[in-house]
């Protein structure tokens, strides 16, 4: 009888076995109903219309652009923006000039005619406050500003588009000019300034593109493929990332890697944040990946001597990603893959007994950016330029330039490093309990 | 007890046997898992799901190959004459077909499967717990009356027992 | 109740050597001891030296603790000492036990005369009394020293000093003495001895015996072999048996006995047993070691009467009975009569003869076939023991060179030969049925055939084969607490051989 029972005790183990070990119970460790938030802003989506809002600089100033016939790219601008606007969706005109007004119908059209510049102030801040984030807002503009009426610009510029992860471009297009301009100098004398047909004195007038960053590569390259470029034409996009597509963890090769795994426990929406486990923790982890410098098409200039990295420590805490309060032991890497030209090697290290919160969902958020002094504007702008100089003669006024263009752009720049923070590569990685 | 019921405890003992093993070595091998594992490869979730299924079978096959020994020395290696009894050539060379089998299907299997890449540990864990474990561990308890002796290593473990049991009866 | 055993002559130690195997096999109803004894005058006779090797090797293997309630080795036997009991001395013919030179001359001298020729009472008695009982008779008479002629107790002769004084300690405890004589009626010794020390055992336990409490049984053996002395000077002259006068030997003894027994009553049951085809006897011999007949069936209904003699209450012993066989010309095992055994609590059951003599004859034969090959090589080392559970579980450590394991080995030996005999084709004109044919392969090793095991015995599927034994024999526990030793390990061989 005794041993029977101990048959019988045999029997319902094994068959409870049997059963675990179909329904797999217990062996799957399964942490996905911990939502993790991502740290990245939200994807652009491609939107398959996008509303165009232009922008038309109605002071006198930009008369001079619609007088030569010649060569003369800016007279058809209205029709032009309004084919790419009607492309890319719906397409709306306004004018400006210390207010805006938006436009009715076709009257757009008559920004080629000299008469339809009468707007005696230029206000581009009032502009910035008109117009929608979501939408792809289109200012033309010569950017004759004054240092401190551009800085007030720059403010809301940074605030509204580069502070929200949006873009700003500017495109510089050379056109015969015959008019006055005004504002000149220090004590803002009025020039009269005429290109002829010589295209090396045309003077540029500038599109500012702002939106979002899909939009505005949208809208640049639709200008690219419907206008040929007969005069001499310029781009510049500013943004937070500074290559098409920012190397993260969802696109970047893990080349090697210690004490660390892939794990797929949580539920992370945002590809570009990885999920790893640790093997051991009181042993370093270490990852190492490559990517592959591809500048972004008009673009600042990125120099890779200079470049500058961040690495930092948070902690899951109410569903909100928060700084750690643990001294770690982080250090994160870049050099260049001896091997491969053009490729780079992000090397991340750390202790996670030291660096990460037992118990929690940790995450380490490395960056690669360009210093300062790495990022740089193209010679374009340079060569745009004009200084604003006290006491300029006329013959010392050269109207194929843009006074203060540069200080304009670079404070464009600067707005949007300091803001958008523009980064050559991001790792994410999320630790699991 | 009569031997038939002893048979089906037998079987049912290798049998458990078998399940408690390959449970040890999934937990195991997921443990090793993490020490081999890249960051840039496979998810650890992705590979348990396919180093489950390597497991069921190296289970599997230890398991018949165990049986193989336990079946031929229960119903086949019979005894007319008293030489060549002990059948330890025989048990041997089963336990060198299963340490063989615990390094060749999951050998074959990774090979066929693009997402498992295993370590040279996981071949060790599999010869320890379903060549050198299950296998020696069911012939010392398992194998028939007939050649209960045969596993090296068996006669310290059950004529003890079986001395013990006769003394208390 | 005590039982006691004479044989008396050649045929009486063929019945011997029968009865010690059915007393090995437990045949025996209860577990009293049996008292054995041999009358031969021919000591150096080769029936009575193969029988009694048998009984001398159980007699020191029955030490063998194989536990309770088991019917292995049961019956305990105590040989008389001397075991053989010569009537005469050696080189010695009647005149000289019959002191004829005193009574030379004298009317009692002149009488014996006539009742002797002189060839009869000058042959030397060394190789018995050569077929003629009526030697045999005179000398037993006179030896026997059971009492002196004015009925007090006997001088220091052994072993009838002993004997006779067992027989009246069993009287006074309460108990019955069964005394059971067999011999031939035909030959010399036996001939002579069944009347003549039935007599004398009559009268010396006359008050026992009309008590009740001495009960007399005979096995007489009737003619069964026959056999042509060669004509060669070697024997013309001499006094020896002749096959041809059996028959009518027999017819006057069993006159003899006829009258006898109801004037004095002096056996309380006789088992007359022949057999009418007398088996050819290949060999002649005078006497001494080279007479050596071959087992034969009546030798085992001999001691199978002894048995029933043995295991009957004394009120059927006056019944006449007859035991025949089935099929003419073949003898099997259902023409064996069954046993019956009493319990410890005055049951009586029934077994077959076959069940219990079958599942004997398997443990022989394994042991023969399984241990004996391998026992020493197991025990000295030179073969690996996990080859053999049933030495590690029983045997190992164990001293098996021991002379009580030497002589079971012996035993298993006689045991063979005398199976095969009993079985033996080309002597018998029978066909006896109770073994496969060629289950014994050899004997001298005996050798078995593995093969037939399972089915060794006749009309029976047994499914015990060789394998089966190991399987059992590996598997099973001796749950018996006062089996211990190598006889532990017999008794598991013996019970693993039981048909299931």
């Amino acid at each position: 009888m005794m041993k029977w029972k101990w048959v019988s005790y045999i029997g319902v183990l094994f068959f409870i076995l049997v059963g675990l070990q179909l329904t797999g119970c217990g062996l799957s460790e399964s942490a996905n109903n911990i939502v993790v938030p991502s740290i990245f802003a939200q994807q652009d989506i491609k939107k398959e219309k996008v509303n165009v809002d232009v922008y038309w600089d109605a002071t006198y100033s930009m008369q001079g652009y619609t007088t030569i016939a010649s060569g003369n790219a800016y007279r058809n601008l209205p029709d032009r923006l309004e084919d790419v606007g009607n492309s890319m969706g719906d397409t709306k005109f306004f004018r400006f000039g210390e207010t805006v007004q938006p436009l009715e119908g076709r009257e757009h059209r008559k920004f080629s005619e000299a008469s339809f510049y009468n707007e005696t102030v230029t206000a581009i801040h009032t502009v910035i406050d008109s117009t929608d984030s979501d939408h792809l807002s289109i200012v033309v503009t010569d950017l004759f500003e004054s240092n401190s009426d551009w800085s007030n610009v720059a403010k809301k510029i940074k605030e509204k588009y580069f502070a929200q992860h949006l873009a700003v471009a500017i495109v510089g297009i050379k056109n015969p000019f015959n008019g006055d301009i005004f504002d000149v100098g220090l004590d803002n004398m009025k020039f009269n300034y005429n290109s002829g047909a010589d295209s090396n004195k045309y003077r540029p007038f500038y599109m500012m593109i702002l939106g979002h960053e899909n939009d505005v590569k949208e809208f640049l390259q639709r200008w690219k493929d419907k206008n040929a470029a007969s005069n001499e034409t310029q781009y510049l996009l500013l943004s937070e990332n500074l290559m098409d597509q920012v190397p993260t963890l969802a696109t970047m090769e893990i080349v090697d890697s210690k004490n660390v795994f892939a794990d797929e426990k949580l539920n992370i929406a945002d590809k570009r944040m990885k999920e790893f486990g640790i093997d051991a923790y009181g042993d370093q982890a270490m990852i190492m990946t490559r990517f592959t410098y591809k500048p972004v098409i008009d673009g600042c200039k990125v120099d890779m001597g200079k470049l500058k990295t961040s690495i930092q420590a948070q902690v899951l805490s109410d569903g909100v990603w928060q700084p750690t309060e643990i001294d770690g032991d982080l250090n994160f890497q870049i050099k260049e893959d001896n091997e491969r030209p053009d490729d780079y090697l992000l090397t991340m290290s750390f202790t996670p007994e030291k660096t990460l919160r037992k118990d929690s969902i940790n995450l380490i958020h490395a960056v690669v950016e360009p210093s300062y002094n790495g990022f740089t504007l193209p010679d374009w702008v340079r060569n745009w330029n004009m200084e604003n100089p006290a006491g300029v003669t006329p013959d010392q006024f050269d109207g194929s330039k843009t006074i203060n263009f540069m200080h304009l752009v670079q404070s464009l720049k600067e707005s949007a490093l300091d803001a958008a923070k523009p980064s050559l590569a991001n790792i994410t990685l999320v630790v699991s309990k | 007890m009569d031997r038939n019921k002893r048979t089906i405890l037998e079987i049912i003992v290798i049998l458990a046997m078998f399940l408690i093993l390959s449970m040890i070595a999934y937990f195991a091998g997921t443990g090793l898992a993490k020490t081999f594992l890249k960051a840039g490869g496979v998810t650890l979730g992705q590979w348990k799901d396919h180093y489950i299924a390597l497991v069921r079978i190296m289970g599997v096959v230890a398991c018949c190959i165990t049986f193989v020994w336990y079946f031929s020395a229960r119903f086949f290696l019979k005894i007319t004459y008293p030489v060549f009894v002990g059948k330890r050539t025989i048990w041997v060379i089963i336990g060198l077909l299963n340490l063989i089998s615990c390094v060749v299907v999951p050998f074959f299997y990774v090979r066929s499967d693009s997402i498992l890449k295993i370590d040279v540990t996981i071949y060790l864990l599999f010869l320890v717990l379903f060549g050198i474990l299950g296998y020696y561990a069911s012939s010392i308890f398992a194998t028939p009356a007939c050649y209960k002796y045969t596993p090296i290593g068996a006669k310290s473990i059950r004529a003890a027992k079986y001395k013990k049991r006769s003394l208390k009866e | 109740m005590s039982f006691y055993f004479i044989s008396i002559g050649g045929s009486g130690a063929k019945v011997l050597e029968s009865l010690t195997h059915l007393c090995a096999a437990g045949m025996f109803p209860t577990e009293e001891k049996l008292y054995v004894m041999a009358i031969d005058p021919d000591v150096g006779n080769g029936n009575l030296a193969r029988s009694s090797a048998a009984l001398h090797c159980y007699d020191s293997f029955q030490k063998f603790q194989t536990g309770s309630h088991t019917p292995l080795f049961k019956t305990k036997v105590e040989l008389a000492n001397p075991f053989v009991w010569n009537p005469t001395e050696h080189d010695k013919c009647l005149d000289d036990v019959m002191s004829y030179q005193a009574y030379k001359g004298t009317p009692i001298g002149d009488l014996y005369e006539v009742l002797y020729t002189k060839k009869e009472r000058s042959t030397l008695l060394n190789e018995g009394f050569r077929g003629h009982p009526s030697i045999g008779a005179a000398v037993m008479a006179k030896k026997v020293a059971l009492h002196d002629a004015d009925g007090t107790a006997a001088g220091d002769a052994e072993p009838w000093k002993h004997f006779k004084l067992l027989v009246n300690q069993d009287a006074k405890t309460g108990s019955v003495a069964k005394i059971f004589l067999t011999g031939s009626v035909f030959g010399g010794t036996g001939a002579a001895g069944m009347p003549t020390i039935a007599k004398l055992l009559q009268r010396t336990f006359k008050t026992l015996y009309e008590e009740g409490k001495v009960l007399l049984g005979g096995g007489l053996i009737l003619p069964y072999f026959s056999f042509s002395p060669a004509k060669t000077d070697a024997f013309s002259g001499q006094v020896y048996a002749s096959s041809e006068n059996f028959l009518t030997s027999t017819q006057a003894a069993l006159k003899y006995y006829s009258v006898k027994n109801k004037e004095e009553d002096i056996y309380h049951a006789m088992y007359f047993i022949g057999d009418n085809i007398l088996a050819p006897v290949q060999k002649f011999s005078v006497g001494s070691s080279s007479q050596e007949n071959n087992a034969h069936i009546v030798d085992f209904y001999g001691a199978l009467a002894a048995i029933d003699f043995f295991q009957s209450d004394v009120h059927k012993l006056k019944q006449c009975s007859y035991i025949t066989h089935a099929e003419d010309g073949r003898f099997s095992w259902s023409d064996l009569p069954n046993i019956v055994l009493k319990e410890e609590n005055g049951q009586q059951i029934t077994v077959p003869q076959k069940e219990r003599l079958a599942q004997y004859i398997r443990f022989v034969f394994s042991y023969v076939h399984l241990i004996k090959p391998v026992l020493k090589q197991l025990s000295s080392g030179r073969v690996k023991g996990y080859q053999y559970p049933w030495f590690i579980d029983y045997l190992e450590g164990l001293n098996i060179d021991t002379l009580e394991v030497k002589n079971f080995e012996e035993y298993t030996e006689c045991f063979v030969r005398w199976l095969l005999q009993l079985e033996g084709r080309e002597q018998h004109a029978r066909n006896i049925d109770l073994l496969h044919p060629m289950t014994i392969a050899s004997i001298n090793p005996a050798k078995i055939n593995a093969d037939l095991f399972a089915n060794c015995i006749t009309g029976e599927e047994s499914g015990v084969t060789i394998h089966e034994l190991w399987y059992r024999l590996s598997e099973s526990g001796c749950r018996n607490e006062y089996a211990d030793g190598f006889g532990k390990f017999l008794r598991v061989l013996y019970d693993c051989c039981e048909k299931r």
